[in-house]
């Protein structure tokens, strides 16, 4: 509670210090909500650094005007951004042997929006937020991170509004006794807006909506550097989605899972063979990019 | 040494001295390139999207930032024990030298050079 109360006092001194200082009427192009025709007066410039953990800060009153003759409003846009958490752990000095060992977390929260008095001249959100978290490890050849992500949206006076979220865990190993061989995997939950998905509309009969869905890969990477072949890699791909609607089931779009094996030659060519396929909006994570590929689905 | 790394235009030199040669042998000892196909003076040219540790059976960030940490662990332990080593400017840590590292390991336009400049603005080689 103490801390919220210093956060105001910030705030207000902040406010006061900018207004003592001059203000400047101005157009913001980056201001949220240009949807409408507007003026904005700039009170408050960006402020950078505020306290410990506030990056940023801006408060901009703004005078809302519509195209269409009807009144205009008053409004107040902000944005802010701040990273309460983020350390990283050094151990290692210069000058003796490196276990290159790393510790770090971080969380950060930023948010941005527009206020207007009247909320029908509004057409930018009155809120719009994301936040994300890491904790990552990397021990004696081990990697782990553990990272949350998520970002909401709102718009004034209606109920649109919008979310997505996603956990992920990755797991990784270096084999230096095992001609460094490479162990890597993912594990996400995600909320996913199928914006594009024509097979799963026409599956469901009705218009999109979002829905939580597991992504797995792993790949082995494993170094030969012998004769033409310098590297194999092994991989597998895999979404799939807990709780999907009978339709969708049953028209086999609530799992996924593809595998591939690639051979990378001498000269950045390589030769790779697919298995499987992906959903609709990750078919970019199918294509292999260079040499030439054999794919069957 | 190199001046202020990662900004252009640059004036680093890949050549015949600890920064560049202790950036392609360890490379070679972690297995990243078959040294006997890539010889030291066109190395400072080679992509790191040509080197092992750099994925092309997967497009995920995730899973490239995992590669790329791990081998910035397997590399400073090699060449903290293998080359007399010192931080050009006080208070920087095995650590920073990893992180300063990992951008330019997951760039695919990055070369061997590129990684070899950044790590030589943080530590000062016995011949410099």
């Amino acid at each position: 509670m103490k801390k919220s109360y210093e956060l105001l006092a910030t705030l207000a001194a902040i406010l006061t210090l900018s207004s003592a200082h001059g203000q400047t009427a101005a157009t913001n192009p980056e201001a949220p909500g240009d949807g409408a025709l507007s003026t904005t007066i700039k009170l408050a410039p960006k402020i950078d650094k505020v306290g410990k953990w506030l990056e940023d800060l801006s408060i901009t009153p703004r005078i809302l005007q519509t195209n269409n003759g009807s009144a205009g409003s008053l409004g107040v846009g902000y944005s802010f951004s701040v990273k309460p958490v983020s350390k990283i752990e050094k151990v290692d000095e210069i000058g003796g042997p490196a276990t290159g060992n790393i510790k770090m977390y971080s969380f950060e929260l930023t948010a941005n929006g527009l206020y207007a008095a009247k909320p029908e001249v509004n057409t930018g959100n009155v809120i719009d937020t994301s936040a994300s978290g890491t904790y990552l490890i990397l021990q004696n050849g081990i990697y782990a991170k553990t990272a949350f992500s998520g970002a909401y949206s709102r718009q004034q006076g209606n109920d649109t509004h919008a979310s997505r979220w996603e956990i992920s865990q990755g797991l990784g190993t270096w084999l230096p006794k095992f001609n460094n061989v490479e162990l890597l995997g993912r594990l996400a939950l995600a909320r996913v807006n199928p914006i594009k998905d024509g097979a799963r509309k026409m599956a469901l009969g009705e218009a999109l909506k979002s829905y939580q869905r597991l992504e797995f890969e792993g790949v082995a990477v494993i170094p030969i550097n012998a004769g033409a072949l310098q590297k194999v890699e092994l991989r597998h791909l895999q979404f799939k989605e807990p709780n999907a609607p009978d339709k969708v089931r049953a028209a086999g779009l609530n799992s996924f899972k593809i595998s591939s094996i690639y051979f990378r030659l001498s000269n950045s060519l390589f030769v790779a063979y697919s298995k499987g396929g992906v959903p609709a909006d990750r078919k970019n994570s199918q294509v292999l990019q260079l040499g030439w590929s054999s794919s069957s689905l | 040494m190199a001046t202020n790394p990662g900004t252009s235009p640059s004036t680093f030199a890949w050549k015949q001295n600890l920064a560049c040669v202790s950036c392609f042998k360890t490379l070679a000892v972690l297995g990243q390139f078959d040294e006997a196909k890539l010889k030291f003076e066109k190395a400072g040219d080679k992509k790191l999207s040509d080197l092992n540790y750099f994925l092309q059976s997967s497009d995920s960030p995730q899973l490239l930032e995992m590669s790329a940490l791990l081998l910035t662990q397997q590399y400073v332990k090699y060449i903290s024990t293998h080359y007399v080593l010192a931080a050009q400017k006080t208070g920087i840590k095995w650590t920073d030298v990893q992180l300063a590292m990992l951008p330019v390991l997951k760039d695919k336009t990055k070369t061997i050079s590129a990684l070899a400049e950044v790590i030589d603005g943080l530590l000062k080689f016995a011949d410099e």
